[in-house]
């Protein structure tokens, strides 16, 4: 894990709409090893999709990347060419979306679309394409590969199409693939055939991946490492173990106790984090999370937290981070004040 | 100062997220960054003020010959020349714009007076209405549209009114088809199962829910069927089975007009041109609407 | 943290059913000779004041159960009956009235508030369409109705556009709860959310259900959500009933080997868990609801079936396997033993 093959530095990806300017991406920088499983987490709206859009130059309208940079085995990504870049994605960079339904082109058989995404590279030579293409099939576990091809897109269930839009994001043998929320739109138990896929894949074809996704769940059973953005920015990045054991964030230690758990003993009332996520257009001052977050302290209101070492390997902005905050705020104790509570003071008798 | 405090109230009494707004306001904002459409706007309030002026008043009676020596050509008395008969052109113009309008405007009332309930019904109610009417829609396009208002025409006899009713037998169908789709699709959103679960009585979904929502299409639709009714009109009137002369309408006196069109132009052109702008300042104006209400357009 | 006190008596009780479901069936017309069997025979009862949950994948039929149950389509056979009125019997008026004490929060906060009404209206709806309350008294009832689902009571005059996704799901609960309705049927009612707002509203549902004695039907695709707001829960497979037992017990013990592999398939948010669960892994693919397997409908997918065999040609009933947990499996006994093949 010497040189990274992506890193990003710094990018700003802004919105130019007629109500100001909306800040989607606001100075995010990270580094990606080769063969490594990255996750970005984060919920709607928080700059997740949008710097993988960026580091694809695929931002659409009214966007612009205004500053950063993004290097790709060395090379900044934002002063390649159009032409270029076109070469690079695909080839280099794959990327598969949440709806396969409609990246897949409905009029063409899937074998097809899946040669051509080779043959625009021209890494295969033609005659090889079609052999190759069910090799890719078969390697994505699409039964009967050979019969496949031939069929439509709608022909094949969501979780066939999403396997085939892998095929094809790994028909090149990418060095990067990047994967927005691939399996958002699929069911339980597809979803968790699509993960054990990528998982294997990772292991057999040493592509680094970036997981783009909302499900913690999915980011802990497939990442190795973890950033979480809120509202544009990163908060807290690190090995995926420390984040789940050891957040130092709050954002990142609210989110974790928000969500309800299969496995969870007891019926637990719920520690939702209160109040909704910045508007980006007039994002608040000083850390963006303080009008939510139960642990602020003065400080937080005026001063903007840059990401420091927490912990080895991980890094949180916040002023306070959760080890003070267990130490001197009594975190552990902290009780759910709901204002969604019917009267407004259920929680608060109840566990008063 | 380190406070444990819960930051709760911030959504229980916080603002909402965007500024308030209404969607027509929204639409409005956005018809007036649009210039052909606000140009098209402008031309079309001329005209209307020409076809009101011209109820009351016109430089020359429309209908009196001899003004002006036949076929003369534009002068300081007559700016539009005299027609072939010697009467005053602009006069005939002006009278014409007012045709054209209430042909237009009337057409598509009608049509929606028509088209929208029925629309509405079928396509909320389904069942053997729905089929009756989706039937009727399709023989209609059938039949070529002349041959339907021709034989109207000959039916009812070419009067303002019965020219109206014609081109109405032409152009229900756009509407209603339009209306109906609306309709079959809004009935399945989400917003509508809701008021049904609310206890509301189909009267109630059809014009609370339903038709609100249908209005930016309906509009749209509206705004081009008005210059399509006018250019039939004056198709008609061209051929003869229109308005009928001493009446001017624009169609006719383009008809006039063309067989001296080598030797004086001004008859034809005039109303020619005022024609095609008035189409284009209408069909402007509905390409302005439809990007205005459509929320798509949002940014 | 406190309990919240597990409301009203232990499950198994014999407290009189608030909604009882018998042998209902929807049948979608699709093509000449072809329906989707969306809901085909299902049977159960819904207890007053319990959540019980429903899940399934999409094309379960989960959705359409819902809608059978609060009556917005009429079902092709068998009852829904509501306390000791048959739902399915009334027709216009009579219907309507009863609908009043059946309530529904939707999936999308975006497409189930009418755009072209003001909050204030789309709330008060339910309370004009049956003439309850005008006036000074209805604008007063809504403020009540926007400060009860934790939005500010001001908000009346403001379109649904300006809100976010969750305060426009508290709206939606606002309307549901306006005509203090005994039923309240959540289809997916939070799946559109994002997650830190799923958990306000998921307490607040909660909250609402203790102050107001509500019973609600929880439809959703998140298992974990289910299980974490259930009393009991009950998991369709192609329009069938395959098991219901309260929630702890369905997770301990599932006896059907479909419940077994919806919850191997669940990711736990937490690396050395997750890392080390098995997936039970499912052959294939759902079939059509147009034409359903013969037999037990999931013998072609079933790790245990026997094929060719009982389970191909036999539709297992829906039995009592322990105490009030009903399962429909040939084999439930092995279900324990269904593991993930070794890696």
């Amino acid at each position: 894990m010497a040189t990274p093959i992506l890193s990003v530095r710094d990018l700003h990806t802004q919105f130019f709409t007629d109500d100001g300017v909306v800040q989607a991406v606001d100075g995010v920088s990270f580094d990606l090893f080769p063969g490594e499983t990255l996750g970005i987490v984060g919920e709607s709206g928080c700059g997740k999709s949008m710097t993988a859009l960026s580091i694809m130059r695929l931002v659409p309208e009214p966007g612009r990347i205004t500053t950063g940079e993004v290097r790709f085995r060395g090379e900044d990504l934002l002063k390649k060419s159009p032409e270029e870049m076109r070469e690079i994605r695909g080839r280099d960079i794959a990327m598969i979306f949440q709806d396969p339904q409609s990246s897949l082109n409905p009029v063409l058989q899937t074998g097809y679309q899946v040669e051509e995404a080779m043959l625009v590279h021209d890494k295969v030579p033609k005659e090889k394409a079609a052999e190759r293409t069910i090799a890719l099939l078969k390697q994505v576990r699409i039964p009967a590969a050979e019969r496949r091809v031939k069929d439509f897109p709608h022909q094949l269930s969501g979780g066939m199409r999403q396997r085939a839009m892998i095929a094809m994001g790994l028909s090149n043998t990418p060095a990067l693939l990047i994967a927005d929320e691939p399996t958002t739109a699929l069911d339980v138990t597809v979803q968790a055939q699509i993960l054990e896929l990528l998982e294997d894949l990772n292991r057999e074809i040493d592509t680094s991946i970036v997981m783009i996704t909302h499900n913690l769940g999915v980011v802990a059973g497939l990442c190795t490492r973890v950033i979480v953005m809120y509202a544009g920015r990163i908060v807290e990045e690190g090995p995926v173990e420390r984040i789940f054991d050891n957040p130092q964030h709050p954002y990142t230690w609210a989110l974790l106790r928000s969500i309800p758990r299969i496995d969870a003993s007891r019926h637990e009332r719920l520690r939702s984090i209160e109040g909704l996520p910045p508007d980006l257009i007039r994002p608040p001052r000083g850390c963006r999370f303080h009008p939510r977050c139960p642990f602020r302290v003065e400080r937080c209101f005026t001063d903007d937290p840059v990401l420091e070492d927490v912990g080895p390997e991980q890094r949180a902005a916040c002023w306070v981070t959760m080890k003070r905050a267990y130490e001197e705020m009594g975190a552990r104790e902290l009780v759910d004040v709901s204002p969604g509570s019917a009267s407004g003071v259920h929680s608060a008798a109840k566990d008063g | 100062m380190a406070t444990a405090a819960p930051a709760a109230t911030t959504e229980l009494l916080g603002t909402a997220v965007r500024a308030q707004s209404n969607l027509w306001a929204d639409a409005w904002r956005r018809l007036r960054r649009n210039r052909l459409a606000l140009a098209g706007s402008l031309y079309l309030l001329l005209v209307v003020a020409v076809a009101l002026i011209a109820v009351v008043w016109t430089p020359y009676r429309m209908s009196a010959v001899g003004l002006v020596a036949p076929y003369e050509g534009p002068s300081l008395a007559h700016p539009l020349g005299g027609d072939t008969l010697g009467r005053d052109v602009l006069s005939r113009l002006m009278v014409g714009a007012q045709i054209s309008l209430v042909v237009g405007v009337g057409t598509q009332l009608l049509v929606l007076l028509l088209g929208v309930p029925i629309g509405l019904a079928a396509g909320y109610f389904r069942g053997w209405f729905d089929g009756a009417v989706s039937f009727l829609i399709n023989v209609f396009y059938g039949i070529p549209d002349l041959l339907i208002a021709l034989i109207m025409v000959f039916l009812l006899g070419p009067s303002l009114t019965n020219i109206i009713i014609a081109i109405v037998a032409t152009r229900w169908m756009d509407m209603t088809r339009l209306v109906r789709g609306q309709a079959l699709s809004l009935r399945e959103r989400e917003f509508v199962e809701a008021a049904r679960a609310g206890g509301a009585k189909p009267a109630k979904i059809l014009f609370r829910h339903i038709l609100p929502n249908a209005l930016g299409p309906i509009i749209v639709q509206a705004t081009f069927g008005i210059p399509a009714a006018i250019l039939f009109e004056a198709f008609l009137s061209f051929l003869g089975v229109g308005i009928q002369e001493p009446t001017p309408s624009w169609g006719s006196m383009a008809a006039q007009g063309i067989v001296a069109i080598r030797i004086s132009p001004h008859i034809v052109l005039a109303p020619a041109i005022a024609l095609s702008l008035t189409l284009m300042a209408f069909n402007f104006m509905g390409d302005g609407l439809r990007d205005a209400l459509d929320p798509r357009q949002k940014r | 943290m406190a309990e919240p006190a597990r409301r009203l008596e232990p499950a198994g009780t014999a407290a009189e059913p608030l909604v009882r479901v018998e042998n209902l069936v929807k049948h979608f017309g699709a093509g000449l000779l072809t329906s989707v069997k969306a809901v085909d025979g299902v049977s159960f009862e819904i207890r007053e004041g319990e959540t019980l949950g429903l899940v399934g994948e999409s094309g379960c039929g989960k959705s359409t159960l819902g809608r059978l149950i609060t009556q917005l389509i009429p079902a092709t056979s068998g009852t829904v009956s509501f306390g000791d009125v048959e739902l399915t019997k009334l027709r216009g008026e009579k219907l309507r009235q009863q609908r009043r004490q059946l309530q529904m929060i939707f999936q999308d906060p975006y497409g189930s508030l009418d755009p072209r009404m003001t909050v204030g209206d789309i709330i008060a709806e339910p309370l004009d369409n049956y003439g309850i309350v005008r006036g000074r008294a209805r604008a007063t009832r809504i403020q009540e109705l926007l400060r009860v689902v934790g939005l500010n009571p001001y908000f009346n005059n403001r379109y649904p556009h300006e809100f976010s996704g969750g305060q426009r799901q508290r709206i939606g609960i606002a309307r549901a709860l306006a005509l203090n309705p005994r039923l309240i049927v959540c289809d997916e009612a939070i799946s559109a959310l994002d997650v830190s707002i799923q958990a306000q509203v998921i307490n607040l549902l909660e909250d609402l259900q203790r102050e107001f004695e509500l019973t609600y039907l929880f439809i959703a695709h998140d298992l974990s959500v289910v299980r974490h707001i259930s009393d009991r829960v009950m998991v369709m497979y192609l329009g069938k009933i395959v098991e219901i037992a309260d929630s702890a017990e369905i997770y301990e013990s599932p006896k059907h080997p479909y419940t077994k592999a919806l919850l191997s398939a669940i990711p736990v948010p937490d690396p050395k868990i997750q890392r080390n669960r098995r997936l039970v892994e499912l052959s294939g693919e759902i079939p059509s609801p147009i034409n359903p397997p013969s037999g037990c409908r999931f013998h072609t997918r079933c790790p245990i079936a026997r094929v060719p065999g009982i389970c191909a040609d036999t539709e297992p009933p829906l039995e009592m396997k322990a105490p009030d947990h009903v399962a429909a499996c040939h084999f439930s006994d092995e279900v324990a033993l269904v593991t993930a093949p070794a890696e």
